[in-house]
């Protein structure tokens, strides 16, 4: 296998160029009604009255359901009782409290989308309102520790605490000091495809859903358990998403509500989230506050770290930013102490959004680390090779691999990093100050156990199941190379099927783990099938040792077809080593010193993530998480009304995202690394690595072009005026 | 929707998810002997990389293109009448059963559908020759190296279009109704889209995003803010790229629209779709027919001098995966090369 | 959107006795901003008279001037040569603008009447004096980074978001209509009303009165001119400010200057105060540093959107030196 795999184009590719790739809304079924939700204008309290009268007498309407005629559900799980992850409280219309602003509080199913959604503007509810509190700087509410994040056994959690060393008297012995606070506003995620959902009843008992989601199995799961019914009574697909990162990762109260409403009308019901109704119940990144506390020799060799903060959560349910979890890993340093916190507020509960924890604790860390630089009068890249951690500074356990030197080094000469002048306001271009960051990234290396399932037909060509999802990071495509080099087969001859609750299970894509779990998974069932055929012997005709075709086996043996399934096993070597994919970020801004206008201008990431299976794909990964970096830097910031409670921003054009004209060209350099530990085909995955140090590199370059610290994302423009 | 569980001959339960994966064409029929000419329908099957199920009142048979057919039965009571009865094929006067064609796509939806208003005894021959003409447009259609994975779903457009062009006009058959149109105030309007002229009933409201979805089932064009906030819907009418979720349906049946089901022409892949898939210019995949819509166009406008043009005339199509960098070097490649 | 009523007119008198006859009908054109407002629900005609089909399409350029009519797009307008020759403020403003595609839909006519983008406006689960007369105004005391500051009044601080007024209110323009009580020719700076008592009324318009065509005097000493948008991206966003700059300079003495804000004006914002601290001054850095203040006095500022008194300043001495620079 090469450590750096072909970069084939993607097989969806023609599919999602020609407009025939079918996303969940778009999957055609017969006498489809629309639905569409009524969502609460108050962000606490009590609906005391909902006149649905006019919406019900509207023409074309089949059905307003409301929590006085939903039906009755068995007991949903609690914050104290849910049981994973994904496993949210949900809102399904059972009874009158209002938890946050835009909660599903009814749903209108009509004939026509029009009509439906006409009639939702038509369902008048009366509340009564208490005030609210929303913003976690202003907030009076005090932090507390999280809830154990699920009451399951299933799911690893994170400690929200550690100590090691003796933080206090190592900061009061260190010859500097930094000490400041970062904070991160709410993100939204915002997959261009809104979230949709289609629910088809086959009799009262067998349900199929057609959903935008990244986990077909906790989708039917959680479907499963919300409306009473067997597990294997729900079948969820899910054959190309548009978007998730991480909002599709959990499954939200339209998706049962989807399917009380076809139940309701006897029909299946089709549901699509409008844009608005995309900033509150399906998730966010949370607002969070956190204080970095560095103390360091002269030298730059780090003494002790402090990282504590805190991160909002709903009232009602569990989430907790593991914003400490790359500090705890990515410097040697002696004494270290992190607390995570959370505050309730009446907000919806946020959710895991691309590289959580990661993302938001390397941009408070590698931000402190550039002030200590500044301090020190240090390069700051030279400041990280001399914490560097050649084993995991929190377990002392070797890592399976580690590449960040070459990264850095690989970076840093491509950016010219030498050429830095180090004085803030010192480089310049015409009229804008030109600034220069870097930051390391890093993302832990998850795999999860996965299941696949193998044929190899008489004609040559193989099929490869599982049930995994395709969320743009290119499973399709890269499942079937995995496929296609197991079998030794070319890649045309080889096709890969996912999204479907009917094939092997297979985790949530989340976490970056899909391309290592599914693709251990794969590579196992492949293998499987192939000692099959080798099995049968050699049966009288050609000689075995020869590397015959298996078509030419199955023929030989007059069978159509082989299969070989491989289920899922938890790995041995995981508590041997520790695991994580480094990288290096390195950014050019150039900063309008009068208007306070940012933009980058040049930026290259270099990272080491185990065996790239595709370098095309992957490169897209990466870059795309560059620039969400970048995006977190400079735009994304989710606004309450303070007494609404209410995200006023909520479209395209408020909440902003880049656009083409934002984003200069962008150097993704991989850095060859073989893993022999991490998984059975040495991959770390890539989906999330690429945003992880990228807002404190643009945050650090914005320092250098104008001599202003910005810890309060995003660095919008009046802030530095 | 009812599920059907039928046996094989062994015994075991299968159902449509066995074949599923795969576009497959239910036919019912009065008579259809697969048995005598399977090596003939099976040839044309693998190059359709379809199954095929035949229901008569007597027997249901599959065939899958890498298998023999197999002969199912219904569990339980009510014989294969509950099957046609569910498709909604009914006996006519002489208790003869129409036919019926139903092209079922690799999620099980039924995407399109027939049913003949007079039928044959034997009709054999007339499914096998439009499976025959079928193939052979799609391999015409289909560049040689294109992998398994596209033809699945591909097929599925074409066997519905050719089915409904070769067989249907041989027996005559009329078209089966459209879907219900709504109650109420509705207008009928007419459309030109990809060179194709389309009759439709909508209420004056419904957008022209929302009657290529969701009434021409032209799905291509994507919706990702209704509010022309992202270039998602961009299509082009008249030649001019605008974002179809806000503009009526109504307004525009004098001008051609073309959607990126159009753009190609026929001819596989139009050199700016290829171009997106050479250069990975995408990851989900949901903006990339609004991006390249607003492409197409933006070169037809002939404003672009650079790079830099490109990202600010591109600018009206917004990407979360945010692969701009790609999208830029696709458009330049075919800048490059025009 | 509720259920509407659609009417195609071909001609401007079909289109005026429609809406005659009906006090909840309104003008279609490109529909960019009245469905997109419809589909909120913020807006709620009976009927819409698409307007798409009335010949108002000609651009007339002369020595007198320039007439547009008021179904001309956006791209088109500002891609006509003879406009981007001699009014290129208006073609610079045009094409900061929107998107491409917006700006091929979108029609001189309805860009006059463009609504707020004001968060609340938009939303109508919010109290909003403009969209709903007497309910309040949530954005006073709420989230206002895109509101106004000049021309606000207690009970709206609405911005009017249009980048193309601000360069037609630089240019003196003259809108032209057609209504039931016969032809209007509007002088730009009386088109649009400030919020006063009553921000629901935007225009000088009365129902049914059609825009025809906007014309504008030649642009005499005006080609030294300069278009400056600021915004949060680097594209596709509405301004946080914007500065229309028009500039005659002899010697070294300003002869004529016209400054119009955008993006901090409840209407597009003429800066006549500022255009007379300039005139007879030396083009030098101080003296438009004097007229930048200019532009902003009397500003009233809400907690988010309190910046844009300084980046308003910056921008307007930015527009004046760049205009300078080149001259
Ligand atoms: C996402 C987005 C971004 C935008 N960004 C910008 C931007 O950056 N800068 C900017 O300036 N604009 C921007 N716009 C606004 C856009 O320019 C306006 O929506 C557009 O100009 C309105 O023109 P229209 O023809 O579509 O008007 P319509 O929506 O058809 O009509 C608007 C109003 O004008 C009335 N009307 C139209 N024509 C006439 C007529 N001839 N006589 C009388 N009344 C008439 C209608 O009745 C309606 O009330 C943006 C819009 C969107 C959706
Ligand atoms: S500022 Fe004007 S438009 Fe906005 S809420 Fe207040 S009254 Fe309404
Ligand atoms: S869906 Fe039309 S612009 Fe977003
Ligand atoms: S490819 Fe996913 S939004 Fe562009």
């Amino acid at each position: 296998m090469k450590k750096i795999g072909p970069p084939v184009d993607r097989v969806d590719g023609p599919l999602k160029v020609t407009g025939g790739a079918r996303y969940a809304a778009e999957v055609p079924v017969a006498r489809v009604a629309h639905a569409v939700l009524v969502l609460s204008t108050i962000a606490r309290g009590r609906i005391t009255g909902m006149d649905t009268g006019k919406a019900e007498r509207a023409p074309g309407v089949l059905a307003v359901i409301t929590h006085k005629n939903a039906m009755h559900l068995p007991p949903q799980p609690t914050r104290e009782t849910r049981a994973s992850q994904g496993d949210h409280v949900l809102q399904l219309l059972q009874d009158d409290h209002v938890l946050y602003n835009r909660q599903p509080i009814a749903i209108v199913v009509a004939d026509t989308f029009e009509r439906a959604q006409h009639a939702a503007h038509l369902v008048a509810v009366r509340y009564e309102a208490a005030p609210v509190d929303v913003d976690l700087l202003r907030t009076r509410t005090a932090a507390r520790a999280p809830h154990p994040p699920y009451h399951g056994t299933v799911a690893q959690t994170l400690p929200v605490e550690s100590r090691r060393g003796d933080v206090a008297a190592a900061l009061a012995a260190a010859a500097v000091r930094v000490e400041e606070v970062y904070t991160i506003p709410a993100e939204t995620h915002n997959p261009m495809e809104p979230h949709a959902t289609i629910a088809v009843w086959h009799g009262p008992t067998h349900l199929t859903v057609y959903d935008s989601t990244q986990g077909v199995f906790e989708d039917q799961r959680k479907l499963a358990a919300s409306l009473g019914l067997p597990r294997e009574n729900v079948r969820v697909i899910s054959h190309y998403i548009g978007g998730g990162f991480g909002t599709k990762g959990a499954v939200w109260s339209h998706v049962p509500l989807a399917a009380m409403a076809a139940q309701k009308v006897g029909r299946p019901v089709k549901l699509v989230l409008s844009r608005p109704q995309m900033f509150g119940p399906v998730g966010a990144r949370p607002q969070i506050e956190q204080r970095v506390v560095i103390g360091a020799g002269r030298d730059g060799v780090l003494a002790a770290i402090r990282h504590e903060g805190r991160s909002s959560v709903s009232q009602f349910d569990q989430f907790c930013e593991h914003f400490t979890a790359p500090t705890r890993a990515l410097y040697k340093c002696p004494n270290l102490d992190t607390t995570e916190r959370v505050v309730s507020l009446d907000i919806a509960t946020p959710c895991q959004m691309r590289a959580p924890g990661e993302v938001t604790g390397t941009f408070a860390l590698e931000s402190a680390l550039d002030e200590l630089a500044v301090k020190l009068a240090i390069d700051p890249l030279e400041l990280r090779l001399r914490n560097y951690a050649e084993t995991d500074p929190e377990t002392g356990r070797p890592w399976s691999s580690k590449s960040l030197r070459q990264c850095y080094q690989t970076a840093a000469e491509k950016f010219g990093w030498s050429r830095k002048k180090p004085q803030p306001r010192s480089m310049v271009d015409g009229k804008l100050l030109v600034g220069w960051g870097m930051a390391t990234a890093t993302y832990p290396a998850n795999v999860r156990p996965a299941s696949a399932i193998a044929t190899l037909f008489a004609d040559g060509t193989a099929l490869v199941r599982a049930g995994t999802q395709d969320i743009g990071t290119g499973t399709y495509t890269v499942m079937t190379q995995v496929a296609a080099d197991a079998l030794g087969l070319p890649v045309e001859k080889v096709r890969f099927e996912l999204g479907d609750t009917d094939m092997p299970e297979t985790p949530t894509s989340g976490g970056s783990c899909t391309a290592a779990s599914v693709g251990s998974a794969v590579h196992q069932a492949c293998l499987g099938a192939r000692e099959k055929l080798a099995r049968l012997g050699n049966g009288g005709g050609a000689d075995p040792s020869v590397d015959e075709p298996f078509a030419a086996q199955l023929a030989r043996h007059g069978m159509k077809r082989i299969e070989a399934r491989y289920d899922a096993k938890q790995l041995e070597t995981r508590d041997r080593y520790a695991m994580r994919a480094f990288g290096a970020q390195f950014v050019e801004v150039r900063v309008d010193p009068e208007l306070g206008e940012v933009r980058v201008s040049r930026a290259v990431g270099a990272f080491a993530a185990g065996r790239i299976l595709n370098a095309k794909t992957a490169r897209s990964q990466l870059l795309g998480g560059m620039i969400w970096g970048i995006s977190m830097a400079l735009h994304e910031n989710t606004v309450y009304d303070p007494k609404l409670g209410r995200i006023m921003n909520n479209d395209l054009s408020e909440y902003l995202v880049p656009v083409n004209l934002d984003i200069p060209a962008i150097d993704v350099l991989f850095v060859p690394e073989d893993d022999p530990y991490v998984n059975e085909i040495g991959v770390k995955g890539v989906g999330e690595i690429g945003i992880t140090g990228m807002a404190a590199a643009v945050a650090n370059a914005v320092y250098h072009a104008t001599g202003r610290r910005i810890r309060d994302l995003p660095i919008t423009l009046d802030k530095l005026l | 929707m009812r599920s059907f569980p039928l046996r094989d001959a062994r015994g075991r339960l299968v159902s449509l998810h066995d074949v599923r994966g795969r576009p497959t064409l239910i036919a019912f029929a009065s008579r259809l002997d697969l048995e005598a000419r399977r090596d003939q329908f099976r040839g044309e099957l693998r190059s359709l990389g379809a199954a095929l199920i035949v229901i008569t009142r007597e027997t249901i048979a599959l065939l899958a293109p890498d298998d023999d057919v197999e002969t199912l039965e219904l569990v339980g009571d009510g014989g294969t009448d509950a099957l046609f009865a569910h498709f909604g094929v009914k006996p006519g006067a002489d208790g003869a059963h129409p036919l019926g064609l139903f092209v079922v796509d690799g999620d099980e939806a039924v995407v399109w559908q027939q049913i003949a208003t007079s039928a044959g005894t034997d009709d054999t021959e007339e499914l096998l020759a439009a499976l025959r003409r079928a193939a052979t447009l799609r391999q015409e259609a289909s560049s040689a190296a294109q992998p398994l994975f596209n033809r699945r779903e591909m097929i599925v457009t074409s066997l519905a279009g050719v089915l409904s062009v070769v067989f249907l006009e041989r027996l005559g058959w009329a078209r089966s109704p459209a879907p219900p149109a709504p109650t109420g105030a509705t207008t009928s309007i007419t459309l030109q889209v990809n060179g194709v002229t389309h009759k439709l009933d909508v209420e004056p409201r419904v957008t022209l995003l929302d009657a290529l979805r969701e009434q021409l089932g032209l799905t291509g064009t994507k919706k990702g803010c209704d509010h022309g906030q992202c270039g998602a819907c961009t299509v082009l009418v008249g030649g001019r790229r605008i974002d179809s979720c806000l503009t009526l349906a109504i307004m525009h049946q004098t001008q051609p629209i073309t959607t990126i089901e159009g753009l190609a022409n026929g001819n596989g892949l139009h050199r700016m779709q290829a171009a997106f898939v050479a250069h990975d210019a995408f990851q989900c995949g949901y903006c990339t027919p609004g991006q390249i819509m607003s492409a197409v166009a933006m070169l037809e406008e002939g404003r672009v001098r650079s790079e830099s043009d490109v990202r600010e005339q591109m600018s009206g199509n917004l990407c979360r995966c945010a692969a701009y960098p790609n999208i830029v070097a696709a458009i330049t490649s075919v800048m490059g090369k025009g | 959107m509720r259920e509407i009523r659609y009417l195609s007119v071909a001609a401007e008198g079909p289109a005026i006795r429609a809406l005659q006859a009906d006090t909840d009908a309104t003008y279609l054109a490109g529909g960019t901003s009245l469905l997109d407002l419809m589909k909120l629900e913020v807006l709620n005609f009976a009927q819409l008279v698409d307007v798409n089909a009335i010949p108002l399409t000609k651009i007339e350029v002369s020595n007198d001037g320039a007439r547009i009519g008021s179904m001309v797009r956006n791209s088109d307008l500002a891609l006509h040569p003879e406009i981007a020759a001699r009014y290129p403020l208006l073609s610079e403003a045009l094409l900061s603008g929107a998107s491409p595609q917006i700006r091929n839909m979108a029609t001189v006519g309805g860009n006059l009447l463009q609504r707020t983008r004001c968060y609340y406006y938009r939303d109508p689960s919010t109290a909003c004096n403009k969209r709903n007369p007497g309910s309040g105004c949530a954005a006073i005391d709420g989230y206002n980074r895109n509101h106004a500051i000049l021309g606000t009044s207690d009970h709206c601080i609405a911005t009017h978001a249009s980048d193309m007024c601000v360069a037609l209110a630089a240019l003196d323009a003259v809108v032209h209509t057609q209504g039931p009580g016969g032809e209007r020719h509007i002088p730009f700076a009386e088109f649009h009303r400030l919020p006063g008592d009553h921000p629901e009324i935007e225009s000088v318009l009365q129902h049914g009165e059609l825009i025809t065509a906007v014309s504008l005097p030649p642009p005499t000493g005006l080609r030294q001119s300069r278009y400056l948008k600021i915004r949060d991206r680097a594209s596709y966003a509405f301004a946080l400010s914007a500065v229309a700059a028009a500039l005659r300079i002899e010697g070294n003495l300003i002869r004529g200057a016209r400054i119009a804000l955008g993006g901090v004006g409840t209407k597009p914002w003429r800066a006549v105060e500022a255009e007379q601290a300039l005139v007879g001054k030396p083009a030098n850095r101080a003296t438009f540093t004097l007229a930048a203040a200019e532009t902003v006095r009397g500003a009233r500022t809400r907690p988010h959107n309190a910046f844009k008194v300084e980046l308003t300043r910056r921008a307007v001495v930015r527009a004046l030196s760049t205009i300078r620079g080149a001259s």
